[in-house]
């Protein structure tokens, strides 16, 4: 199983899919720091906001509002099609020569998974470190341009998902929302290429339940009474102070799709079995 | 075998970028300012004074005021002030409490005031524009020197420190115990009250006429009088 998955992994990662995405949030995350560069280049070091405030994914900005709007796409391109291509290359024919259709499906899903989680983390987790390089580590502004005691902003900071790991170091927040936000992305990865065992013909159905699942979250307070925010795009902002943001509903969604797919990864390598 | 030079080609060119981007921001790094650890750096900044006619309300205020306020204190300060962003804080040691509770002699906490701030960027040397401190109409609290404080309550803080405020009166009840000299200063930009911190800098208050300050140091023996 652990060979299956990274022959999967190494195969995965060499599909062109996987490295455009890469190369997409990479060009948007060295844009965005450069803007940064310019923009505070020569101002002093106690104005200047904190290094891990101004990261791409800090807070609503013109970039992260492109990559937040493609996102459902971009979460399926590294690696949610690899289960239809398989099939339509007949390369899953020589595969389950060589393995069990519970490991080829299993291995398949850990793979989209881990694949779709590094295709997101690493372009965000090189901005932290180009920050550090290029920010000055003493700062401690925020972009909110409050007094570290203003009332609003110390009230704004405890509303910040893990707001104790932030004040205590912003870095390991900062690793930590980067990880989240690569995460989600997986689970919807993942979530792709589950659906997609259902027997699409077509290569862009597979693009379907992330879109809806994900275009759903912001309509769905009109239909429901819930108190607070929906929309998945509120869950992605590393800094975002408003009490209207329910992580353990948001955690549980993901938990559950992550659920519905290794069903649906399970169903599938059953009905391989049977036929 | 093309498909390999073609990765290795995309490899090679985002190990560039990236060490690019690196060198990039390590070169605009050096050009970021430190003003405040600037010998004399007080001297580019701008502070503004009490017009008359506001200090007699003021002091007539304050007389019935501040006996009020919950915490009031005679502190000596320990080191300050330390200019974070957006605003600066002295660290105190308590040395008589007139009024206060969970509060002992000896105890070492922050005091701030959310209007203290420097104020400066680039933009404004560009445009011509002043530095500017925006101090509540005090000047900054002496090392060792002893003072009275009339505090509001502790706030919550992001790093855990011990702080504690003030009211939020235009200006910030600190009086030294020490006898001090003010000197009144013509504002220097039409329709403001600024003018350049280092001509001001030995006084206690930042009053624009003799008389407002005569008031000023009136309140101050009043209070001192009372809390010794």
């Amino acid at each position: 199983m652990k060979k299956a998955v990274k022959l999967q992994i190494s195969f995965l990662l060499r599909r062109p899919g996987c490295k455009l995405v890469f190369w997409f949030v990479f060009l948007l995350v060295a844009y965005h720091y450069v803007s940064n560069v310019l923009m505070y280049q020569g101002s002093d070091v106690t104005n200047m906001y904190h290094p891990m405030s101004i990261l791409l994914m800090t807070s609503q900005n013109d970039e992260n509002s492109l990559l937040i709007q493609l996102l459902p796409f971009l979460v399926v391109i590294p690696a949610g099609f690899s289960v239809i291509d398989d099939k339509n290359s007949g390369e899953i024919i020589y595969i389950r020569q060589r393995i069990t259709s519970f490991q080829y499906y299993f291995s398949k899903g850990i793979a989209v998974f881990v694949v779709t989680f590094l295709t997101f983390f690493i372009p965000l987790f090189l901005e932290i470190i180009l920050n550090c390089i290029a920010f000055p580590l003493g700062s401690s502004g925020s972009p909110s341009n409050f007094s570290i005691y203003e009332p609003g902003y110390v009230i704004s900071v405890g509303h910040y998902f893990l707001s104790s790991v932030f004040i205590e170091t912003p870095y390991l927040h900062a690793i930590i929302m980067t990880a989240a936000f690569a995460f989600f992305c997986a689970v919807f990865g993942l979530f792709s290429a589950a659906v997609s065992t259902l027997g699409f013909k077509l290569k862009v159905f597979v693009f379907l339940p992330a879109y809806v699942f994900l275009y759903m979250t912001a309509y769905i307070r009109y239909f429901i009474n819930v108190s607070f925010y929906t929309s998945y795009s509120y869950y992605l902002y590393f800094h975002l102070g408003t009490p209207y943001l329910n992580w353990k509903c948001y955690y549980m969604l993901l938990i559950l799709l992550i659920a519905v797919s290794v069903l649906l990864l399970f169903r599938a390598s059953r009905k391989d079995c049977l036929s | 075998m093309r498909k390999h030079i073609l990765n290795r080609i995309l490899l090679l060119i985002f190990i560039v970028m990236f060490t690019c981007l690196a060198i990039f921001g390590a070169v605009k790094k050096n050009t970021y300012t430190d003003v405040m650890s600037e010998e004399n750096a007080m001297d580019k900044f701008m502070v503004g004074q009490l017009p008359t006619e506001i200090v007699e309300g003021l002091c007539d205020l304050y007389r019935e005021e501040l006996p009020k306020q919950p915490i009031i204190l005679k502190v000596s300060v320990i080191s300050g002030p330390e200019f974070l962003a957006r605003t600066y804080r002295y660290k105190v040691r308590v040395e008589k409490i007139f009024k206060g509770e969970n509060i002992n002699e000896g105890d070492t906490f922050y005091i701030n005031d959310l209007g203290w701030a420097a104020y400066f960027t680039q933009d404004m040397l560009d445009d011509g524009l002043p530095y500017t401190l925006d101090m509540g109409f005090i000047n900054f609290m002496l090392e060792d020197e002893e003072y009275l404080v009339f505090l509001k309550d502790k706030i919550a803080t992001l790093d855990g420190a011990e702080v504690y405020s003030f009211e939020g009166y235009s200006l910030v009840p600190v009086f030294s115990y020490s006898e001090t000299n003010s000197i009144p200063m013509e504002p220097e930009i039409g329709g403001t009250t600024y003018v350049s911190y280092s001509k001001v800098k030995e006084n206690e208050f930042f009053a624009c006429e003799q008389e407002g300050l005569d008031k000023l140091y009136e309140l101050k023996n009043y209070l001192i009088g009372i809390y010794n």
